[in-house]
This record gives C-alpha cells, structure tokens and sequence, in this order.
C-alpha cells in the first residue's frame, strides 16, 4: 500500500514537471524579443493608472507616451524643434497668443472611429472640469480661462449684468472663493447635521458661496447668519446673489467660461493663450494635453468623474502608434502595433512590453543578464562596474532637474540671508557628484538647469573664504556651536549618504552642528508642507524646457515652494516676462527674475540631473532627450 | 475537542476584529495622505478626492462606513490606482501562496532531513556542520542571499532567469530564497524534538528489545520527534506567504508583499486594510489548523485542553 502510495507521488510529479516543461509558456528571450521587434523596457514601478488626464507620473507617462500622441511629438533629431502629432501643421498670430492646430485628415482612434478637434475640447473640458479632480490640470493654466473655470471661479460667470443683473462692483467683498485661513481640521471631525451654527458658518465661510453644495446654500438662504456677509450687502442683494447661486448649483459653467480651446471645424483646432508662450507646441507633448476618447469614456459613466474602467485592456482606446494588449498588475504590460494609426507605415517596432520593476539592482541583473532592452535607471553603485564591464550600454545624460536644498525661511535663524549663503558656498558639490553621486551630473549654478537659449545663472561656487565671510556677518560668528541646524531628508541610503557629506562640510567649514532627520516618502513630504523643518532636502523635474518650470513655483502662494520665501519683486519680472514682446526679451527677464530669486538664496542649488540608464546595442533610433521622453516611433530593434 | 475548535474560532475573530480597527485608525494617524506629493495639488483637486473616499467625514462616521461596507463584502478601492482592492487581492494572492507553497516545500525538503540527521549523528561533525549551515542560514537575511542565487545561479543556469515570473522555473529561486531561512529554522526544531524522544524509555525499551534502528526511527521516533516542527510549520507557512516582500522586488516576482508595503508607504488605506484583514485571516486560521493538527497528533494536548 506504501509502495503504491510512494509511486503515484512520484509518478504525478514527474509527469507535471513534464507538462510544465512542455506546455507552460516560456518568456520570451532578448533575441527572440529583438527578432520580433518587441521592445522590453524596466519601468520602476506598477502604474498608477493609464488615464492621461489622472495620473502624474514618470513611470505613467513612458506608458502613455506609447498608447496615445499630442499635437506635437518630440524630434528625435532635434529636441529644440517638434515634429507633428495628431496636428499636421501649426501656427500662431505674431503674439504667440492665438493658436491653430490642422489635424492630420487620417488621425484616427485605435477602434477606427475619426479623431476628430471636438475630442481635443471634450478632453480639456474633461481634465479642466472642478469636480474632475485632476492633479496636473495646471499644467493646461496657459489656456485662457482655464485656471478660472478648473478652480471653480464661478462668480466670473453668474455676476453678469446681462444675465443676473448684479453688478460685480455691488457685491464684489462676497467670500465667492473661500477662506483657507479657516482651520476646519476640528470641525471636519463632526458631522454637519450634529454642528452648532457658529460651525456651520465657518464651514461656509472657508468654502466660499462658490465651493458650497445646492443643500447649503438653501440652507443659508433660509438663515443668513450662516455666512459672513460683507456690511455693504443688503438683505435683498444677498437673497439675489444665493437665488442665482442656487438656480446654477449644479451646472457645468464649461461654456460660459470662454475658456480658449474651440473645435473651429472637424480638423481646425484653435487654442488661445492666457499670455504670449512661443513654446506651445512643446508643452503639447506633455501627456496631460493628449486627447482621451470621448465615445469610449461616456460607455463608462460620467466622463467628468475618474473613472479607471476605460482604462482596462479591452476596453482602452487610444490615438498614439501602440494600442494596449495585456496589463497584468505588477507583472508587465504589452501594447502592441495600432494599425489605425495615421502614420503606421513609419512605425517599425512592433510593440512594447514595460516591466514594473522597483528595485534597481534587479533591474540592472536583468539587464546583465539579457532580459531587457533599456532600464529605467541604474544605481549610483552600479555605475563604475557598468562602464567597466558595459562601457557601450551605459548611458549618462542630460536630464531637466534640479536638485537643491530648501531653507525654511519661516524659522528665525534662515531669514538671514547672509547664513544662507555661508551654508551654499561652503558645499562642495563638485566633490559630492565625484564621490557619492558618480553619474556625470554637473554642478549646480543656479536653478534653472541649462537649456536653449536661456543664459544659465552662474550665481553659486563652492568659495570657503566667501563662506567665512558671510558667516562673519551672521550672529553665529561669535559661537558657531551655539548654531544647531536640522536637515531633514528621505529614508533612501543615498539619501542619507548625501545627508552626511552635507554634515561634514558645514561642521568641518562653518563648525555648525547639523542634525540629520531621515524621515519616509510622505513623511518627509509632510513635515515639508507644514514648514517643521530647518533645511530640506530636494529637486524639481521640469514638466516641459523652458525656464518657468523651475521658476513660477517660487511665487507666493505656490504649493510647490516649500520656503516660505517671496518677492515682489521677483514675480513682477515673471509678470513683465509673460508680456515681453520676444522670445528674447522674455528669456532675458526671466534670468533677471532668476538672478533676483539667487540673490536671496531661499534654497541652495546642488547639481542638475543627470539621467544614467543601459541601453541594449539592438535598439536603434534611440536618442538622448533632457526630459527622458524618448517617442518610440521613430526606434527600431536589429541585431 | 468541537468546543475548542468553536472557541478558537471565536477568539480569531475578535483577534481580525481588533487588527481592522487598529490598522483603520493607526493609517489614518501617519504623517501625510494618499494626496501628499512632491508637487503640491490643487485645492480642487483634493476637494474632489477627499469627497470621493468619505475623508471629508469624521474619523468615527468613515470607521461606520468601513465596517458597514465591510459587512456588505465590500473592501473598496485602492486611492493610489482607483482599482478594487479584491481585484488586486485576487491578482497578486495566487502568486503569494505558490511562493509560500514552494518556500515552504524547500524549506520542509532542509530542514526535516537535515534536522532528523544531525539528531541521530549526535555530536559528531556531521551534526555540527549541519548546524553551523543551519545557524547561517538564520541569520543571513533573504536580502543578501537573494541577489547571491540570483547572481550565481540565476545567470549560470540555462533555463533558470534572475528574475521575472513567466513560467514555474521562475518560482525556483524565489523558492530556494525564501525557504532556506525556514528550513535552517526547521533543522534546529526538528534536531531538538528528534534528541527529546530519542532518549524516552519507550526508544530505549525497543532497543533493547532489538527492533531495527531503521525502524525505530520511522515507526516511534518520527511521530513524536516532528510534533514542535509541525506546530511551526504552520505559522510559519503564513509568514512565507505574508512576508515575501524583498523575495518578490529581488525576483520581480508579482505577489501581495509589494503592495503591502507600498499601500504602508503610499497611505493608501483602504488597501492597507484589505490586505491586513487578508493576512491577519490567514495567519489565525492557519493557527487554528495547527493546534487541530497537533491534538490530533498528541493525544495529551487533547485530555489537557479538555480538563
């Protein structure tokens, strides 16, 4: 019985090993991947989603970069310049204000339905949308009225006096837009129904008449004192104001907002700008101003409400010359050749598989091992060993980022100007690229990384004398010791490598002790926005190449600056640069702005980025890009 | 013996009871949200967010909500990607369990003969070099030993890969990785248990009595000897199973340790707690089917727990 019990175990092992040796699928090797024109790449992690309009990310946007296409395309040739998208051609009157866009005539979806200007104006109106909740919607803010009507600026369209009959000067101290100073971190613990009405009240108060829900503003009509009312408002002014309020609670104010984007005729689109940008059809690469379809979005639902079904394999339609083929979670995702795609002939791969793979020694192993065509990344330990053993794959580029230090000039001790400075010039960021970070990154001068025609800041040196000489002035000379200052970083042992070098040379310069905080992603995040901080580590990822992407976030206000610094100054130079009558001239005062902003040294620039990666001999077409937007329509594989 | 599997069962739940309501309040008490990113967002679009997952509510109406949507079979959806956290669950779990399967079968394969062996060499360099590889095994985490196999197996070895999970060569590695630490753990229980009833009366009795050692072993030496290996297995099954998280990013491998550690990292709570409930499920009905296995197998543990 044993014995029979012993041989039906092994003969039902032998004969699965035997079936999973012959029928399991086995993946597919580099070569054969090569011979089929599929190309394998690492993608550092799962994607959030594959929604161009919900996402935000790098990782999201390799992915997309495939499935869908904007207006324009990057030139593989010459980055300056683009190559078109869906528009075949472009133009804009002198101003670089009115902008139009001809479609390509054969621009279809991958179901074969006609793309068409109105998805252009449904997909902005989707990702614009108050109730849309897209993150990266400010990055469509250059359209005119786009920032209005995504930040619910509703008072700009019901206070007209040809509709409503109110004029704006007779009611304009309303609170339309909300208080943020209105702590309702308490309140928000207690339900509505169970507040007082002194809670009820700063509830309305903080959200402003334009953010309240119908329910509430029936509510306040019914008693007034749940709102603040300017002393200027009658009675009868107030019952007029939440009667148009009420009567449009719940409409889109899409077409009354005027926010420029117009479908002129099938394939004429039109754009007006906010301000002159001679860079649109840069920005129009960014995924965010990629069309999403319409037809297939509306089978799901309200298309105004995120929705990822539309997203699943299946059901993904897309423009660009891949469509999606398989997604299995956190395992890989194939897009394959999409047939309907207007320029398909020139399209030589045959698809794309991306890995989601987070850890970059096994990102690199595989490599090493044949298992992929081009990684994400490559660790800063992995990278003498790579140009050792694979001097022809490794590759060390320019990439449009900044890395820096924040001072949180709230705190008493960082508002002087002249303790900020000792601290940059005392940082040798040469000696820290050389020994710590080892990817070729290059010193930072200023903030703005080099690009185009911009004059790069040269604001910053590591200088010990000029270090010594601000400290002097600072009240610290006396007793550096007395100074303690914390750094705050991620939990990355990169991280704190860097954290530690840091440490060393202000101790070793300044004799300023430094206390390093190593904290969690959102931690670290966290502490940051609430200003617990003294000096912050960080970077910024330009989200197109021009400078005001590492500029306008140092406006006041900005959720982006982090410092609590701000001059008026500054932002009137990005103000007069938004209207200068060249490209020239706009370039030129926004290194004024620039040079203002190094002046007063609110963060310390470290270096610029660097984008260090391998990259398989087969893969052919593919070409350095500062913002690692390679299109994959132009690459090919061969042997 | 029914009495005490009922009242088991009953003390797991209000063990899973207390983990959702621990974890549901803990994730919400982190530094930061879902929402905090490097680039700072809109108030709009946190407005929208915050409305969409009830975080506009107070902390006690969205735990009413959890538990009511709970009961309604319901584990919502993860606020990073927006899919149902059953669906990534229902993706990701197969994978976990081949991997604590597979570990747990290497680990069984070491450990159990080796423990076995080295208790009935007894002091003699057989037994001590077993165990010295036991201890390292121990004590070396999957972290160094995982990128080693991969490096030298994974690249030598034609139809094995360093990592990916395509076909079940992939799960090899992985497997190996994640099953020496337990086995070695295994040795060392097995060896002990073995050397406890190897120097009973009854072993001592059938000795002298001259029955084969051969058959000493398998017949009364075995039964009692494995009785502490197989209460470990079982917890220890549930921790192969949960606790896969560098095995699965060192072999790319496309199970639930990732996402458990990234909803953790990402504060993504809905998933955190679906998760949590999953694992915390698995580990007290594995429990459960332990001490059940164990009475059935040591008949004083059952005249105990009755008395």
């Amino acid at each position: 019985m044993k014995q029979l019990i012993a041989k039906t175990i092994l003969a039902l092992t032998l004969s699965s090993s035997v079936f999973c040796l012959t029928n399991c699928k086995s993946e597919d090797t580099l070569a054969d991947s090569t011979k089929k024109k599929i190309l394998i790449l690492g993608n550092s992690a799962e994607p959030e989603g594959l929604d161009p309009q919900v996402v935000t990310g790098v990782t999201e946007s390799n992915i997309i970069r495939a499935l869908f296409e904007g207006l324009c395309v990057e030139n593989p040739d010459d980055p300056a310049t683009s190559k078109p998208g869906v528009a075949a051609t472009w133009s804009s009157d002198p101003n670089y204000k009115e902008w139009t866009f001809n479609l390509q005539p054969d621009a279809k979806w991958s179901d074969g339905v006609d793309l068409t200007a109105s998805d252009f104006e449904f997909s902005y109106h989707r990702i614009l949308h108050p109730k849309f909740g897209a993150k990266y919607a400010s990055m469509l803010y250059f359209i005119r009225g786009a920032e209005d009507y995504n930040k619910n600026h509703r008072e700009l369209y019901l206070i007209k006096p040809e509709t409503s009959g109110l004029v704006w000067e007779s009611v304009k101290n309303v609170n339309f837009r909300g208080d943020s100073d209105i702590d309702t971190k308490e309140l928000k613990q207690t339900l509505y129904d169970d507040m007082s009405d002194k809670q009820r009240k700063a509830m309305h108060d903080s959200s402003g008449l334009n953010n309240l829900p119908k329910a509430k503003l029936i509510s306040i009509s019914k008693n007034k004192t749940l709102f603040t009312w300017p002393p200027d408002i009658n009675p009868s002014l107030s019952d007029k104001l939440l009667e148009i309020y009420i009567q449009n609670a719940d409409k889109d104010m899409w077409s009354r907002s005027g926010v420029g984007v117009r479908a002129v005729a099938p394939k004429l689109l039109e754009i007006s700008l906010k301000a002159p940008i001679p860079f649109l059809p840069d920005i129009t690469k960014h995924y965010t101003w990629y069309p999403v379809p319409k037809h297939v979005i509306e089978k799901f639902g309200n298309p105004m409400v995120q929705n990822y079904l539309w997203t699943e394999p299946g059901s993904l339609v897309s423009n660009g010359p891949f469509k999606l083929k398989e997604w299995t979670m956190n395992y890989r995702i194939d897009v394959e050749s999409n047939p309907q795609y207007w320029d398909a002939a020139n399209v030589k791969l045959r698809g794309v598989r991306y890995l989601p793979i987070a850890n970059p020694y096994t990102e690199a192993r595989m490599f090493f091992n044949n298992q992929l065509h081009a990684t994400d990344k490559l660790a800063s330990e992995l990278i003498e060993y790579s140009k050792e053993k694979f001097p022809k794959n490794l590759k060390q580029e320019t990439y449009l980022g900044t890395n820096f230090l924040r001072f949180n000039t709230k705190l008493a001790i960082f508002d002087d100007v002249n303790l900020r400075k000792a601290l940059a010039y005392s940082i040798d960021s040469a000696s820290i690229i050389e020994h710590i970070l080892k990817g070729g990154q290059s010193v930072a001068t200023g903030v703005v990384p080099p690009m185009g025609d911009y004059k790069t800041a040269k604001a910053l040196e590591y200088d010990i004398a000029k270090a010594k000489e601000f400290f002097s002035k600072t009240k610290y000379a006396d007793d550096p010791s007395s100074l303690e200052i914390t750094l705050l970083t991620t939990d990355q042992e990169s991280a704190k490598v860097l954290a530690e070098a840091l440490q060393a040379m202000w101790k070793t310069h300044l004799g300023v002790k430094v206390k390093i905080e190593q904290r969690d992603w959102k931690t670290y995040l966290d502490s940051m926005s609430k200003f617990n901080f003294g000096i912050a580590t960080g970077g910024w990822i330009g989200d197109y190449p021009d400078p005001t992407t590492f500029l306008d976030m140092w406006k006041k206000g900005d959720g982006n600056n982090r410092t609590g610094w701000s001059s008026e100054e500054f932002e009137a130079k990005l103000k007069e640069a938004e209207t200068a009558a060249t490209p020239e001239l706009r370039l030129q005062l926004l290194s004024e702005a620039e040079n203002l902003f190094l002046k007063d040294l609110p963060i310390i620039p470290l270096y610029w980025y660097t984008s260090n990666y391998l990259l398989h001999e087969s893969v052919k077409g593919w070409k350095p890009s500062i913002m690692k937007n390679q299109p994959y329509k132009f690459m090919d594989l061969s042997e | 013996m029914l009495k005490i599997i009922i009242n088991r069962l009953l003390q797991g739940i209000v063990v899973i009871a207390c983990l959702f309501t621990i974890t549901f309040f803990l994730v919400r008490k982190l530094p930061g949200d879902a929402l905090t990113s490097e680039k700072e967002l809109s108030a709009e679009a946190k407005k929208a967010y915050n409305e969409k997952y009830d975080f506009d509510k107070p902390v006690t109406t969205q735990y009413r909500i959890a538990i009511a949507k709970l009961f309604e079979g319901d584990l919502r959806e993860s606020t990073k990607t927006g899919q149902p956290v059953s669906k990534i669950i229902a993706h990701s779990f197969p994978t976990s369990v081949v991997l604590g399967v597979t570990g747990m079968f290497v680990a069984i394969c070491i450990g159990i003969p080796a423990g076995i062996i080295s208790a009935l060499k007894k002091n003699s360099y057989i037994d001590y070099s077993t165990m010295l590889i036991a201890m390292i095994g121990i004590s070396v985490p999957t972290f160094v030993i995982g990128p080693l196999i991969a490096k030298f197996i994974g690249s030598n070895v034609p139809f094995l890969k360093v990592a990916g999970w395509g076909d079940p060569f992939d799960w090899v590695l992985p497997s190996i990785t994640l099953g020496l630490g337990t086995g070695a753990y295994l040795a060392r229980i097995t060896r002990a248990g073995m050397l406890d009833v190897l120097s009973q009366d009854y072993i001592r009795t059938a000795q002298a009595k001259g029955v084969p050692q051969q058959m000493i072993i398998t017949k009364h030496a075995l039964k009692g000897g494995l009785i502490p290996s197989i209460a470990y297995i079982g917890p220890a099954f549930a921790m192969l199973i949960t606790g896969s998280f560098i095995v699965e990013t060192i072999f790319q491998a496309p199970g639930m340790g990732q996402h458990f550690v990234n909803a953790t990292k990402n504060r993504d709570p809905f998933l955190l707690q679906g998760i949590v409930l999953l694992f915390g499920t698995l580990i007290v009905v594995v429990n459960i089917a332990s001490d059940i296995a164990l009475m059935f197998l040591n008949p004083r543990l059952r005249q105990e727990e009755n008395a």
